[in-house]
This record gives structure tokens, C-alpha cells and sequence, in this order.
């Protein structure tokens, strides 16, 4: 039972809003001091939830990563979680905005790995927020998919899952080979061991250009993107927040109250 | 947080010391600590019972994380991490949450140290053997998911600090073994060593006759529950309250002879345990003024004072500024020690005077300088650095302890002259203290 | 059948009532037709559909309504679903086709863009034509919230899905008419790979978080589910729901579906009540649109006071209990 995984790097979406910049020219976000990048929060629980079949299924959890070649540590960490090889597909031609071209580049990628019984991703990413690319991959590769996903069973070749819907679940069961977004009810994602670690060290991370997985060069074109980011910003917010204060904290609790029934808000 | 990216941390960890599994590794504690130990920083000190909040966070470090493991042979089961770069990274990490719960996790390894290093390194067939067997008893009950723990019980409450003194050559070990047919006979009682009162297996250091020296000293393995061994009550000390330290109490307990070896090589053996010691002691003191600088850099800046942020008056600036150079310095050398520690093919043994010395000039430094730059800096937060929800206070307690172990800074200072004369300050000279018979 | 071009709207509808995404839908739907002066249509899929669902839509604002009636449109299967949206929108051709950010929307919206190969955006909280290029522009958080990235797509249709409470729907008119047209050709049994095998609800009872009028959110500092009963009290005092950032979720203060924001339930109360939390940015995307906004944190510096038109800056164990004293005896 061979899973793929799908891992990207982000900025850390715990950076406080007052610390969250962006680089206009460039449009993204520039990480802010002392907030390195980390592994996207969805795609860690679905390197977890790979882990937790491998255990319970034998086989093989590979990790796939489009970025610059320094997401290769993120790439090691998820080695010494427990996944077994790495491939990063890095080409200074890839346009990470472009999600219609990932979802792209991480489904051929997928294809020319072969082998793969299941695909991981997280659920959203936390840079882009955009939702489409496990879907996306899973269209380009024909294979059915469900997305969020809090829980996955394994059942001779056929897959049971609880699909995370506004006000409850749905039990939903698909074939293989399928694609599933895992969402963080899945449970919390585990740290590295030191056994993991060292094998991990040990380990080379496989790097595929866009040639590679056989991505025409006219597709690599940003003018060929169907989707184009006019503008990004920041969105002011003017709103002045006003203080209740109290000679002590019941009081001004008290005051509170008092305040909103002037206002006729409660 | 460990931040991966600024220039200041390349500077700090640099390549030529720190390589890529050695950097995962410091990057695992690091979010273990900001994780798992930083949210409850404040709380660890005053769980005396362990339950609520030391034993499961040392679950998750020993178990999940398999850090219990890590001084097990791999052909044993274990993680076989005997670096000493790796385990002072690790120590400076956790130390910046809590010293205590890095004494624990350090010298559970520090137990097994004797065993796996004469299984791995020893001269002799005998100690190889000895290790053998040792790893083959009691490495299999480290590798469940119950949380485990070693202890190496040496300090005796006579005579600690004369034990650690090894010129002394080991007379000062009150503990007692006998060998009687095919076992070891221990009587005697240790006091304060680290994971005392709770371990599942000690290697107790013991002389054979005191009189002897080297002769005599051995190394023996005993495990918990024992016949014969029992402990007294746990010290309650001013905070590290995760470390456990207590009496132990031999009363004709005997173990089979496998489980000990006595001689020139349980004295080397025990020299390393020494010097080793110090180089990772060298790293958490490091650890423990880095968690403090953070605390203190933040909250000065935002606490007002006199019309600005309290670092920005040239006092609270001095401080900081003197700290972070302490954190640098004491870093770099450090690293340096370590890594010369994990390279004996070119830099020589550990286990002689002049790695010893230089161990001590590095681990003195910084354990001496940084309990002083610490209570300093509460000054700088006023009472809120006495108050114990601001996650200052406990540095300041966790840094006195820090001068104390491992026979106190001044026996450091003893060993860094000899680095350049023949200072005797063993027990033995002449006019000196002569030892109970 | 009609002419190409217009807007397509994906509505969607339950217990024989449309949904009031839709409506809201519907209302984005006009403006865009509106602007590019062309037909503004919609779609239901469902089995058994009642007629009334599609004259709603009329009324809502809908010129024309696609009825696509199969058994195995009963619940969403998104196999069924979007191969019969495909046939659709190959068939008239709309230039925009636009669904709501709903589980269903943010589900069926990108496996529909990549079977037609066009591009399409989700979570939009501001569509607008522009007036030079005739684009739709497709503006969307990113970065959890932190900031706002505009979109068009050159391919055809261009493709989105809305935030739901980002708009306010248009005064129902029955004057409106338009074209109710059943849109047939039966779907392959053989094309339903994902099988649905039941529905299971888990709402907690009491008030609905979307339709409270009063929402009391906790975070991180409620520091456990004990805190958690104090903000259940003083919910039920107001008449209101509970609910939760994602750390208390995450730990098990409280069940999942309590979790609002950006990957969570999205809630516009008339007040909206944040008890000691931070409030991050994927915390105030599911909540930025409540009319009143009041917080209690210890942190004079936390996000939330960003956002809040009230605040009260301590401890919320002391604050709290004398805010909901005052509230019982003074009500």
C-alpha cells in the first residue's frame, strides 16, 4: 500500500498580524524575523495519516515537494517522521502561484514515480489558501478523490473515509487509486524520533526539474497560466477599538456591560 | 524559537561544527521545548508530585521521541547517538525550557554510558563482556513504551564533590562492594544523584577498598526494585523540581558478577563519565541563559519605564548586550569542545588532564557567569521577575544550581591549573584531610 | 437552446428550502450580469426537486433556472454532480459560473474548472467586472487572511466560489418571471466512483453557530473545558451559540464543529463575543463580518483588539463572571 504525500513550505501562519509583510514587487509574503518557513500545518497530519497506514498496511510513504532546493529540509524532516524517500521537483521555472501548474507538476511527478496506491495532501494551503491543487491532481490523474477528510480506513483496495461536512460527517467509500485531503481532526501530526533522524540524515532527496516530468516548456510560460494574480495587498483596517477600563477587572467587566446596554447591543 | 534563517543563527551554529543530522536534531528539541515544555514553564517547579505536568512531557521526550534509547547499541535496539555535538544541542535546547528535565533525560543516558561504551570501545575483552551483559539484562526493558530510567549513583552525601575530585583516585567512595562467590555485595548509601529515587537501573560507583584507589573502584550495575536497595525521601530544593534526588540505600544487595567490573578500566570508564559531563554541562548552562535573554528581551520591551521601553535605557542595554556576548561566547566554545570530544582520531582521548582542564575552562565560564547575569537582569523586570507567571524567575533558579554539579566550579577551576601546573588538590597530600578507614 | 455568455450560478437547497448561500449567490450573480449586461442563470440539482426551489430563484433574482432532477443527485456526490454541471456548461457556455465556498461548493468548483481546463478561484469576497477588460475580478484572502490577492482568469468560464455572508441577498420579488428549463440526459451509473453511504450530523444542540444572533468564542487562554462552561453560561443567557478558535479544538476543550474561522464555520452575529483569544488571522476570517465586536485578553497587544469595537484588556476569570452577573441581574 504505496502512499505519496504532498508537502509544501510556508510561511508560518502563526507570524502575528502585526509582524505579516508582503513584498509587492515580488507579490508574497516575506517571512518575518525570527518566523522561519514551516511545513504547511494540513500537509504534516497527511504525512501523519500516511505514517499511520504504512503502519498499519506495509509499503512505501513517498514525499513530494515543488520549491526552491531549500524546501529539502522539509522534505528530511518528513523522512524522520517516518517516510521512507523524498523527491523535490525544483525548477527555477515553476511560478508557485500558478496552482493549476503545480497540481500539474505534482501529478506528473506522481506518474513518473508510478506505484502509488494513495495520495495525501493537506486539506488548503496556508500561503495561496486556493483548495485546488489535491483535487486538481487528482482530476488530471483521473483517480477519485475526497476532500476534507478527518479519518481513513483501508479495506482490500477500497478506501472508507469521514468526509468533514458543516454540521456533522459523511462516510463516503471509494476505490484506489484515490486522492484524499487530510484535515487536522485526523490527529496531531508526530514529532521525529532520534532514530528517525539519523536515518533520515543518511538519506539523499531525489530533485526533478520541470524537463524531468515532462512539462512542456510553453507550459512553464507564465503567459500560459489561465490564472493571473493581478494585485496583492494588505487590507487596511481602520477600526479604533475602544477600551473599557474598571478600577479593577470586575468592574470593568461590569463596565462593559453597562456600555453595550447603552448602545442597545445586548 | 530556534530561528533557522538569520544571519545570526548561521553565525552562531556554523557549519564547520554543527552538520545536517546534528541540526535536525537541535531543531527537533528546539520545537519539543517551545511546544511541549515553554507553555508550562511556569508550572513544572511547583508539581511535586510529577503526575501533572514533568512525567507526561518526559513521556513524550523519552518515549515518543525515544530519547531513552539513545545511549543503547544499535545492534541492541537502540538509537546509538553518541555525539556529543548532538547531545549538547539537545541539552542547550531543552535547558531553555526546563534544567531539570534536561538533567533527567541527560543522565538517563548518562547510566547507560559505562555499559555501551565499554561494550562499543573497551580494551579488554573482560570489559566488553561486562557491557555485554549489562546491555543484554536491561537495554531490552528501554525499548517498550513505558518510560524508563537510568541513574549513575556516585555522589555520597560525605563526599561528593571528593568523589568527582579524581585525583583522588576513587578513595573517597564510601560505598562498599565485595565479591562473594559469583556475585557483587554492595553496603552502603549514596545521596543526590540525578534520577535517584525513580530509576529502573544505576550504575553505582563503589570501591572494593578504599585504601586501594583504582585498584579497587567498581562500576556495578543494579537494577530496580533490588533486594536490598532502598531510598530515602526526595530533596526539595529551590526549583529544578523535575530532577529527582534522593538517598539510596545498599543493604547487602547482591547482584550477579556480570553486572560489575572493578579496576583501571572501570576508573577510565568513570573518567569519561567526568569529562563528559562537563562538555554537555558546558551546553545547558548555555541553554538556561538563552531562555532567560529571551524573556528579559521581550519584556523589556514592553514594559515603559521613565518614558520608554525599559531597554532602551543604557543600563537594561548593557545588560543584554553582556548576556548575548556570554550566549556567544559561551556557545562557540561549547560547539568547540564538543566537536573536539567527537573527534579523538585527531584532537587525542578525552579522559586526560588537559581535555579535562580545557572542559572546565569552558563549563566554568559559563556556569559561574551566568547565575550573576541573571539575577541582574531581574532587576531590570522588578517584581515581575520575581513572579513566577512571567517565566523569569525560574531561569534564576535553575542558574544556581549550575555552579553546583559536577563538584562545584571552584574543583573546575582546581582542574583547569593543572592544565599548567601541577596544582595537587586531591584529599591525600600531605597535611590534608585523611579519610575515614 | 439560448444564447452563450451569462452568469451561472451553482445554487443548492435542503429540506425543499434554498439554501440562503444561494440567495446571496444569486445577488453576486445579478451585479455581474448586471455589469456585463447578460443573463443571469441558475442551477439546482437534486432528485425530486421541487418546482418551488426554481421559482425562488426567480424571485431572488435568477432569469433563468436549470433543473437537473436524477436519483442520484439526491446528495452531493461529486462524480454525479459535476459531470452534470459539465454538460451543462458545455451546452450553454456561460462566461461565469460561480459557486458558494460551501462543502459543496469548495468541493465541486475546482473538479469542475479542471474538467472544462479553465482556471477558477475559491473563497472570494469581492467579485467585480472590470470595466476595460470585461474580466471578472476575483479578490480572495490569502496568507490565513493576512492579505488580499485580486484574480482574473482569460479562459473560458471564468470560475469562483463566494464566502458565504460576504453578501447580502436581494429583496425577494414574486413579480419576477423567468425560465424554468429541465436540463435532462440521465447520468452513468458506471461514472460514481466515491459513494456516499450516510449522512451523519453531529450538531451540538441548541442554537445553530451560523444562525446565532449572539456568538461567545474562546481561544487558547480559556486554558480548558472548564472555562469553556463559563462561555456556554453566558451564551445561554444571551440566547446565543458557542464557539472556538482552533487550539481549543485541537486539544479537545471542545468538539470540532465548534471551530470558526477560516477552515472552520464562518459566523456574521449581530455580536460576537471573543474571550481570550488572539485572534489570528484565520480566527477573524470566520468572523470579521459580525456586526458588533467585543473582546476580553490579557494581551493589550493581541490581534483581536484589531477588529474589535469594544474592548476590556484582563484577566477573563475575573472580567467574565462580573460582565455576565451584570447581564443576569440587569437584563
Amino acid at each position: 500500500m504505496n502512499c505519496a504525500v504532498c508537502i509544501a513550505q510556508v510561511t508560518n501562519p502563526e507570524t502575528p498580524a502585526a509582524a505579516f509583510s508582503i513584498d509587492l514587487k515580488a507579490r508574497r509574503a516575506i517571512p518575518a524575523k525570527d518566523r522561519p518557513l514551516v511545513i504547511n500545518d494540513y500537509d504534516q497530519v497527511a504525512v501523519e495519516a500516511a505514517l499511520k497506514i504504512k503502519e498499519a498496511k506495509g509499503g512505501k510513504v513517498t514525499i513530494f515537494s515543488l520549491g526552491a532546493p531549500s524546501v529539502t529540509v522539509a522534505i528530511k524532516h518528513c523522512l524522520s517522521m517516518g517516510a521512507d524517500e523524498g523527491i523535490l521537483l525544483s525548477d527555477e521555472r515553476f511560478q508557485a502561484e500558478d496552482r493549476a501548474l503545480v497540481a500539474y507538476a505534482l501529478a506528473m511527478a506522481i506518474r513518473k514515480a508510478g506505484n502509488v496506491d494513495l495520495i495525501l495532501c493537506g486539506r488548503q494551503e496556508g500561503d495561496w489558501d486556493a483548495g485546488q491543487v489535491g483535487l486538481g491532481i487528482a482530476e488530471i490523474l483521473n483517480i477519485p478523490s475526497v476532500n476534507p477528510v478527518r479519518k481513513i480506513e483501508v479495506d482490500d483496495g477500497r478506501l472508507v473515509v469521514e468526509r468533514i461536512v458543516d454540521d456533522g460527517y459523511e462516510l463516503i467509500t471509494l476505490p484506489l487509486p484515490a486522492l484524499i485531503g487530510v484535515s487536522n481532526e485526523i490527529g496531531p501530526a508526530r514529532y521525529p524520533t532520534m532514530k528517525g533522524i539519523m536515518t533520515a540524515a543518511r538519506k539523499s532527496v531525489d530533485v526533478w526539474t520541470a524537463d524531468d516530468i515532462g512539462i512542456a516548456p510553453s507550459r512553464l510560460d507564465p503567459s500560459s497560466a489561465k490564472v493571473n494574480m493581478l494585485d496583492l495587498f494588505i487590507p487596511m483596517r481602520e477600526r479604533v477599538c475602544e477600551f473599557i477600563e474598571g478600577e479593577t477587572p470586575e468592574e470593568a467587566g461590569a463596565n462593559l456591560r453597562l456600555r453595550l446596554r447603552k448602545e442597545k447591543i445586548v | 524559537m530556534l530561528e533557522q534563517t538569520s544571519q545570526w543563527y548561521k553565525l552562531q551554529y556554523p557549519e564547520c561544527f554543527v552538520n545536517e543530522e546534528q541540526r535536525m536534531i537541535q531543531k527537533l528539541f528546539a520545537d519539543f521545548t517551545d511546544r511541549e515544555i515553554m507553555p508550562v514553564r511556569d508550572k513544572i517547579d511547583d508539581d511535586l508530585t510529577h503526575n501533572e505536568i514533568i512525567t507526561p512531557i518526559l513521556k513524550k521526550l523519552q518515549v515518543d521521541l525515544g530519547c531513552q534509547a539513545d545511549m543503547i547499541p544499535a545492534d541492541h535496539g537502540g538509537n546509538q547517538s553518541l555525539g556529543m555535538v548532538a547531545a549538547a544541542l539537545k541539552g542547550e535546547q531543552i535547558s531553555r525550557g526546563d534544567w531539570g528535565i534536561n538533567l533527567h533525560t541527560a543522565c538517563t543516558n548518562w547510566g547507560w554510558t559505562p555499559a555501551t561504551i565499554a561494550y562499543l570501545f573497551g580494551a579488554s575483552q573482560a570489559v566488553k563482556s561486562w557491557g555485554k551483559a549489562v546491555l543484554g539484562a536491561f537495554a531490552p526493558r528501554f525499548l517498550t513504551n513505558d518510560l524508563r530510567v537510568a541513574c549513575f549513583n556516585m555522589a555520597e552525601s560525605e563526599s561528593a564533590c571528593d568523589i568527582e575530585n579524581h585525583l583522588n583516585d576513587g578513595r573517597m567512595v564510601h560505598t562498599k562492594a565485595e565479591r562473594k562467590g559469583d556475585e557483587w555485595v554492595i553496603n552502603g548509601t549514596k545521596h543526590w544523584a540525578t534520577n535517584s529515587g525513580i530509576a529502573d537501573l544505576n550504575c553505582v560507583v563503589c570501591n572494593m577498598d578504599a585504601k586501594s584507589g583504582i585498584e579497587g573502584f567498581a562500576l556495578i550495575y543494579v537494577p530496580e526494585p533490588w533486594p536490598g536497595l532502598s531510598h530515602g525521601k526526595f530533596e526539595v530544593k529551590c526549583g529544578v523540581q523535575a530532577d529527582r534526588n534522593t538517598s539510596t540505600f545498599f543493604d547487602d544487595v547482591k547482584v550477579p558478577k556480570e553486572w560489575g567490573i572493578q579496576g583501571p578500566e572501570a576508573w577510565n570508564l568513570f573518567l569519561n563519565q567526568l569529562v563528559s559531563a562537563v562538555a554537555l554541562q558546558s551546553a545547558s548552562a548555555v541553554g538556561v541563559l538563552q531562555g532567560a535573554f529571551d524573556v528579559l528581551l521581550e519584556y523589556t520591551g514592553t514594559r515603559v519605564v521613565g518614558g520608554k521601553p525599559v531597554r532602551q535605557h543604557l543600563s537594561t542595554a548593557m545588560l543584554l548586550a553582556e548576556m548575548a556576548s556570554v550566549i556567544s561566547v559561551g556557545r562557540a566554545a561549547f560547539l568547540e569542545l564538543n566537536h573536539q570530544f567527537d573527534h579523538p582520531e585527531i584532537y587525542g582521548p578525552r579522559i586526560t588532564e588537559s581535555a579535562l582542564a580545557k572542559a572546565r575552562t569552558v563549563q566554568t565560564y559559563i556556569a559561574r557567569t551566568t547565575p550573576e547575569l541573571i539575577l541582574k537582569g531581574m532587576e531590570f523586570m522588578g517584581s515581575y521577575g520575581y513572579v513566577r507567571e512571567n517565566n523569569y524567575e525560574k531561569y534564576y533558579r535553575d542558574a544556581a544550581a549550575l555552579k553546583l554539579v559536577l563538584g562545584g566550579v571552584q574543583l573546575g577551576y582546581f582542574s583547569v591549573c593543572r592544565q599548567f601546573y601541577d596544582l595537587d588538590f586531591s584529599s591525600f597530600g600531605p597535611g590534608k584531610l585523611q579519610p575515614a578507614t | 437552446m439560448r444564447d452563450d455568455g451569462g452568469v451561472l450560478i451553482c445554487g443548492e437547497h435542503s429540506e425543499g428550502k434554498l439554501a440562503s448561500v444561494t440567495r446571496e449567490l444569486i445577488a453576486v450573480g445579478r451585479r455581474l450580469a448586471d455589469a456585463l449586461d447578460q443573463e443571469l442563470s441558475a442551477v439546482l440539482l437534486g432528485s425530486q426537486v421541487d418546482a418551488q426551489l426554481a421559482r425562488e430563484s426567480i424571485y431572488s433574482g435568477a432569469d433563468t433556472v436549470y433543473v437537473i432532477d436524477d436519483p442520484l443527485l439526491s446528495e452531493y456526490l461529486p462524480d454525479a454532480c459535476v459531470a452534470a454541471l459539465e454538460r451543462l456548461v458545455r451546452d450553454t457556455k456561460p462566461d461565469i459560473v460561480l459557486f458558494a465556498q460551501t462543502s459543496m461548493g469548495r468541493d465541486a468548483a475546482p473538479r469542475l474548472a479542471y474538467r472544462l481546463d479553465t482556471g477558477v478561484t475559491l473563497d472570494c469576497v469581492e467579485l467585480a467586472i472590470d470595466p476595460e477588460t470585461r474580466l471578472m475580478r476575483q479578490t480572495k484572502p490569502v496568507y490565513g487572511g493576512n492579505a488580499h490577492a485580486i484574480y482574473v482568469c482569460r479562459s473560458k468560464p471564468q470560475m469562483a466560489s463566494v464566502r458565504p455572508k460576504t453578501t447580502t441577498a436581494l429583496e425577494r420579488d414574486e413579480a419576477r418571471t423567468g425560465a424554468i428549463i429541465q436540463f435532462g440526459g440521465a447520468i452513468c451509473t458506471a461514472e460514481i466512483r466515491t459513494k456516499l453511504i450516510r449522512r451523519v450530523k453531529e450538531e451540538m444542540a441548541g442554537v445553530k453557530l451560523e444562525d446565532a444572533d449572539v456568538v461567545v468564542c474562546g481561544g487558547r487562554g480559556i486554558g480548558g473545558p472548564e472555562g469553556f462552561a463559563r462561555l456556554e453560561e453566558l451564551a445561554r443567557l444571551l440566547k446565543g451559540a458557542v464557539g472556538a478558535t482552533r487550539p481549543p479544538c485541537e486539544i479537545g476543550w471542545v468538539p470540532a464543529h465548534c471551530q470558526i474561522g477560516l477552515t472552520g464555520r464562518i459566523v456574521s452575529p449581530t455580536l460576537y463575543v471573543g474571550v481570550a483569544l488572539s485572534g489570528s488571522s484565520q480566527h477573524l476570517a470566520g468572523m470579521s463580518g459580525s456586526k458588533h465586536i467585543v473582546a476580553i485578553n490579557k494581551d493589550p497587544d493581541a490581534n483581536i483588539f484589531s477588529l474589535a469595537h469594544f474592548g476590556v484588556v484582563g484577566d477573563y476569570q475575573k472580567v467574565l463572571p462580573a460582565f455576565f452577573q451584570k447581564c443576569k441581574e440587569d437584563p
